[in-house]
């Protein structure tokens, strides 16, 4: 069955089964696996970090989805784990290497043009550099918006954060990432 | 925001080749052998579960006395405590002999008298302890007599105290 005709409903429902819950994950990994991925990078940026955290994901879902309560898209609840993760995951490094909120934006920030998993683009690394000195939740309203286009419906239900509040952190984000690039 | 309109299409974020479908098999390796372990932690704690019962059951049926419906460890004291109880009112009735009233007393037939008098009251008082239904001891002898004495004794009482009210009323009589 091609990935895209393959419902929500129908994953979950094979899911309660004990005898197909394997197949149903395995659909699941191919609806969803490449924006679980992406959702990740964007907030982690290294491909090595990327990966971990992606398996991370995919465990936490197999152990909770059975207590999904539809009360919002399949989607928004997977990004919503992503998120969390990916923030935790952070955290965790930062306590690692013993660098501090700036220190380890900095070394972000410096990993860009070495990173081998990246564009070699000048642009596409000064814009990345940018969005990297952003604070984390601004940086997610910024790439979720600017690469996703996700709707600030969407956005608001993701982050529990009222659209306004929003709309205003994408405006503030745009302006810095624009005065980087100035600068450099 | 134009001049960045132009690059948000393009995605600057490269994946290693492969590395999806290898994504994939890794992770449904992961999740079976999550499922392995889920399966083993609830037969190990239905095992577990199974075993603490029958240890709660081996326990009850060791220490349970089914004829008292009581446990074992726990022996009531009661009867002796109430027999000891008892058996130490003869020896304050002694006691009560030897009290210097009694040695107040000048001859020693008096004497005799007023112990003698003072031990009917100790046997009143051990007697009226005997209707609680347990037998005492006097003067080291069990005596199945206590309970005939002691009626009599309360009968004589009575009729005593019913003569000295008549009396009463007959002056009370006589004098409205």
């Amino acid at each position: 069955m091609p990935k895209t005709q393959v419902t929500d409903e129908y994953i979950l429902e094979m899911f309660k089964d004990e005898k197909t819950r394997e197949k149903a994950f395995g659909l699941l990994m191919d609806k969803f696996q490449s924006d679980i991925y992406y959702a990740i990078r964007r907030i982690v940026f290294l491909h090595e970090d990327a990966k971990d955290v992606t398996q991370n994901v995919f465990v936490k879902i197999w152990r909770h989805l059975e207590g999904f309560r539809g009360d919002s898209s399949l989607k928004t609840w997977i990004t919503r784990i992503c998120i969390n993760e990916s923030l935790s995951f952070i955290e965790k490094k930062k306590k690692l290497l013993n660098l501090n909120e700036e220190e380890y934006l900095n070394w972000m920030v410096q990993a860009v043009p070495e990173d081998r998993y990246f564009s070699a683009d000048k642009i596409q690394q000064l814009i990345q550099q940018a969005i990297l000195s952003l604070p984390e939740k601004q940086r997610i309203v910024f790439t979720y918006r600017y690469y996703d286009e996700m709707p600030y419906e969407e956005m608001s239900k993701l982050l529990n954060t009222s659209e306004g509040a929003l709309k205003a952190s994408y405006h503030f984000a745009v302006k810095k990432v624009e005065e980087f690039l100035k600068n450099h | 925001m134009n001049e960045l309109d132009k690059y948000k299409k393009q995605n600057p974020f490269i994946v290693p080749d492969g590395f999806f479908d290898a994504l994939r098999d890794e992770v449904m390796e992961t999740v079976r052998k999550e499922e392995k372990r889920r399966l083993f932690r609830r037969r190990v704690a239905f095992v577990s579960s199974a075993a603490a019962v029958l240890v709660i059951v081996l326990m009850v049926s060791i220490f349970w006395k089914p004829s008292t419906g009581e446990l074992v460890a726990i022996a009531p004291e009661k009867t002796k405590t109430e027999t000891q109880t008892i058996m130490q009112i003869p020896a304050d009735i002694e006691e009560i002999v030897e009290t210097p009233a009694a040695k107040s007393v000048s001859s020693p037939t008096q004497n005799r008298v007023l112990a003698q008098s003072q031990k009917s009251t100790s046997t009143k008082m051990v007697s009226s302890v005997a209707t609680a239904n347990v037998e005492v001891e006097r003067n080291g002898e069990i005596t199945s007599s206590i309970m005939e004495e002691y009626t009599e004794e309360l009968e004589q009482e009575l009729y005593c105290d019913a003569l000295l009210d008549l009396d009463l009323y007959l002056d009370l009589c006589y004098e409205y």
